[in-house]
């Protein structure tokens, strides 16, 4: 950035307008405003730090130039403005604040002005920047301007013990509040993930997978179960059915256990049918819901009939039907009509009515459908008494089947031949068994079943709980980025941090040396981890107390430079009374360096610092130079440009 | 039958899905536990009883899909979900808007079928049973 020129519009003391050219040449880069005490050199100096950033006119009075407001009637409009020409990176930008003040009784002391800046590309073409003080911060950051745009009488702070302004300088020429605020963002989306995972967490999988495998260890003993009572009953059928050969074999047991074989054949046939007559019932009772549906289907109907004698629903009047009448031009009585007519009419009306030929066919298909639902209606609870009825008579029939199979065992027992009772208990026994055998397989089958259930739920679960897991997984992982994400900032920052430390350090003890006169008695310049600046003499001591005001702002300045040269932006260095407290060799070291280590200069100075020392070693690289000079009948002060003998 | 606009899928609150499965799970087997062959007639059940109760609630919690509307018989359950919708809104258009059918159909059920837990698995004797002397107490 080189400042091209500035335009004044009664700002302070400078009325009407009043402008001044910057030397921009590389080998003529300085720029005097010449000016005693009060002729309006801070002003000027306020002038560019109020037009660009808004700053530094707060607290010093009225901004409006006075002779101008007092020249103003009330209610009449004073125009203010300061209007900056810059070249930046190749473009040419004009930056301006202004603002028309309607005079009033007041004196108006906080005044909102407009900041615009536009841009001029080397082709000519001028567009106003749509996002300004954006656009003015990129080319040089507000919180950067102090170290371009400085008072020389305060420069000197930089040096004194435990100032944070040093710090801050560093941290802000770095822009590391950039760096800061993605370290702080990272941190803060790896707590909140953190946060979530934390949230999510849980042993939920452990205790369904543990879960699972308990189920399947019990249905794998189930169906171990389930085999060897398979077997059991089998091998009881079979010593039943010994012992039943036995007694048909046996004189005295041959009757008895042919009957009860009868018996057995009876109650399985019987049992037979029970489930056959009970799987019947079941689809009976399943249709017989429309035992519920006498009274909507009665108001359906009714709802039905009520249309079609309003003749919403055409009944039975087929479109074809009433298309030959429209086209015969005759009614169905016989009588001719015509077009328009009151028949024709109405039967138009029928024709369109009958367009919703759906909505009949629907209408009839359901009138049907409901009179077949009082029918099975009617059917259903018929057949489901009767089986009922049936089953009542099966089951009465297998009680009586299964008391005279009792009676048969009891006469088995008693009969006088011992193998015969012993065969009967023997049969007892193995029937007793066999028959707790059947009754825990069907509970076998049933707990297989139930742990099958049991074993799809848990899989659903553990499906919900794995993606969960998952979802924790990508979470960590994300966590784990963003946090890695924000030690790389961090360290990056310290390590900067560092680095530019040391680069400051270096610069600054290298410009120091140029600009001290005593360079054989300084030997070092440090700036510590805590941003202490600090000056070594040649006994190795500290001597920052004991240096005098000159070297104090050599020193300050030295740390400037080295800080403009290092942030890597290209600004003018503005300096208000630059060398206020220099004098002597310093005077002429600072002269004789300060248009090296910048690309543009521009000074106000008092005529006490433009001494032979400073004018010998600075006149040379100076392209302008600007005498402000203040009228003291006027209050007002006008810029005149210095020419060359 | 036009198509069905919308859905054609039945759906029932999530909250009562059990019983819809207690009711017609494996009921080949076990037709006296399970006296439903499917969750199909276990809806039209449920939803008779709610228009005998004269009570629809909407489905408001979260809802579940369990068969599709090709399931209901044409000669029994589409006509009898017909004449209920038409007496429940006397609008006769409703013959060619299956998804207004539906959703009254399942609003019923929403609510007849607490009354079948009640009446069928509530109750001592085997829900098959149960079912037989509702039909029989309702005759």
């Amino acid at each position: 950035m080189k400042l091209e020129y500035i335009r004044l519009i009664n700002f302070r003391q400078f009325h009407k307008e009043q402008l001044a050219d910057f030397s921009t040449a590389d080998d003529l880069n300085v720029t005097v405003f010449h000016g005693l005490n009060g002729a309006g050199k801070t002003s000027l100096f306020i002038a560019i730090n109020w037009c660009l950033y808004e700053e530094g006119g707060a607290d010093i009075g009225m901004l409006v130039n006075k002779k101008a407001w007092a020249e103003t009637a009330i209610g009449e409009t004073v125009p203010m403005v300061v209007t900056i020409g810059f070249i930046h990176r190749g473009a040419r930008y004009i930056a301006e604040r202004a603002v028309m003040l309607k005079k009033a009784e007041n004196v108006p002391l906080n005044l909102k002005a407009e900041f615009t800046l536009s841009r001029t590309k080397k082709t000519g073409d001028t567009k106003p920047e749509p996002n300004p003080i954006g656009v003015m911060n990129a080319i040089l950051p507000s919180n950067v301007r102090p170290y371009f745009f400085f008072d020389g009488e305060k420069m000197d702070d930089l040096t004194k013990a435990g100032s944070t302004d040093v710090q801050e300088a560093v941290r802000n020429i770095m822009r590391l509040p950039a760096l800061e605020r993605a370290e702080s963002h990272l941190q803060q989306i790896a707590d909140e993930f953190r946060r979530e995972v934390k949230k999510k967490g849980s042993h939920e999988l452990e205790t369904l997978i543990t879960h699972e495998q308990d189920l399947r260890e019990q249905k794998e003993k189930a169906l171990k179960r389930r085999e060897e009572l398979k077997e059991e009953i089998r091998i009881g059928r079979a010593q039943i059915e010994d012992i039943d050969a036995k007694l048909r074999g046996s004189e005295a047991a041959k009757e008895l256990q042919k009957r009860r074989d009868s018996i057995d054949r009876y109650i399985q046939d019987n049992e037979i049918r029970e489930k056959q007559i009970v799987q019947i019932i079941q689809k009976l009772t399943n249709r017989s819901y429309t035992i519920f549906l006498a009274e909507s289907c009665k108001k359906a109907f009714e709802i039905l009939d009520q249309k079609r004698e309003r003749g919403e629903i055409p009944s039975g009047i087929r479109e074809q039907f009433i298309k030959d009448l429209l086209e015969r031009k005759i009614c169905v009585c016989g009588k001719p009509f015509i077009e328009h007519d009151e028949a024709f009419e109405h039967l138009r009306t029928l024709l369109k009515r009958s367009s919703s030929k759906d909505i009949e066919n629907e209408v009839q298909h359901l009138t049907g459908n409901i009179r077949l639902l009082s029918l099975n209606t009617e059917t259903q609870i018929s057949e489901l008494n009767q089986r009922s009825k049936e089953l009542a008579q099966l089951k009465e029939h297998t009680e009586r089947l299964y008391a005279e199979s009792d009676d048969i065992k009891r006469q088995l027992k008693g009969i006088s031949e011992d193998k015969i009772a012993e065969l009967e208990k023997m049969r007892g026994r193995f029937t007793q068994k066999y028959e707790t055998n059947i009754a825990e397989f069907g509970k076998t089958e049933s707990n297989i079943s139930s742990l099958d259930n049991q074993l799809i739920d848990i899989r659903k679960q553990r499906d919900i709980a794995e993606k969960k897991e998952k979802e924790i997984a990508l979470l960590s992982q994300k966590e784990s980025l963003a946090q890695k994400a924000a030690d790389a900032v961090n360290l990056i920052k310290e390590e900067f941090f560092e680095e530019t430390r040391k680069e400051i350090e270096a610069t600054t003890k290298d410009v120091f040396s140029n600009l001290a006169w005593k360079q054989d008695h300084f030997q070092d310049v440090r700036l510590d981890q805590d941003f202490r600046l600090e000056v070594i003499d040649r006994w190795g001591m500290t001597t920052r107390k004991e240096l005098s005001a000159g070297e104090r702002q050599i020193l300050s300045l030295s740390f400037i430079t080295a800080m403009s040269k290092l942030s890597g932006e290209e600004a003018p260095l503005v300096m208000d009374t630059p060398f206020g407290r220099l004098s002597g060799n310093h005077l002429t070291a600072v002269a004789q360096n300060l248009p090296s280590l910048t690309p543009q200069l521009i000074l106000f100075v008092t005529d006490r610092e433009w001494d032979e020392a400073s004018k010998t070693n600075l006149e040379p690289r100076t392209g302008q130079q600007y005498n402000l000079c203040f009228n003291e009948k006027t209050g007002c002060t006008e810029i005149s440009e210095v020419f060359y003998e | 039958m036009s198509s069905v606009k919308g859905s054609d899928r039945v759906s029932i609150e999530e909250n009562v899905h059990d019983i819809y499965k207690s009711l017609s799970e494996k009921s080949a087997q076990n037709p006296e536990s399970a006296p439903f062959l499917l969750m199909k007639d276990v809806f039209m059940w449920a939803v008779v009883i709610g228009v005998k109760n004269g009570k629809r609630r909407p489905l408001t919690e979260v809802k579940r899909e369990i068969f599709r509307w090709d399931q209901f018989s044409q000669d029994l359950d589409v006509p009898a979900l017909r004449a209920i919708a038409i007496a429940e809104t006397g609008d006769v258009e409703l013959l060619l808007r299956e998804d207004e059918i539906l959703r009254i159909a399942e609003e019923f059920a929403n609510e007849g079928i607490k009354q079948i837990k009640k009446e069928l698995l509530d109750q001592p004797a085997k829900a098959l049973w149960n079912l037989v002397d509702i039909v029989r107490y309702q005759q």
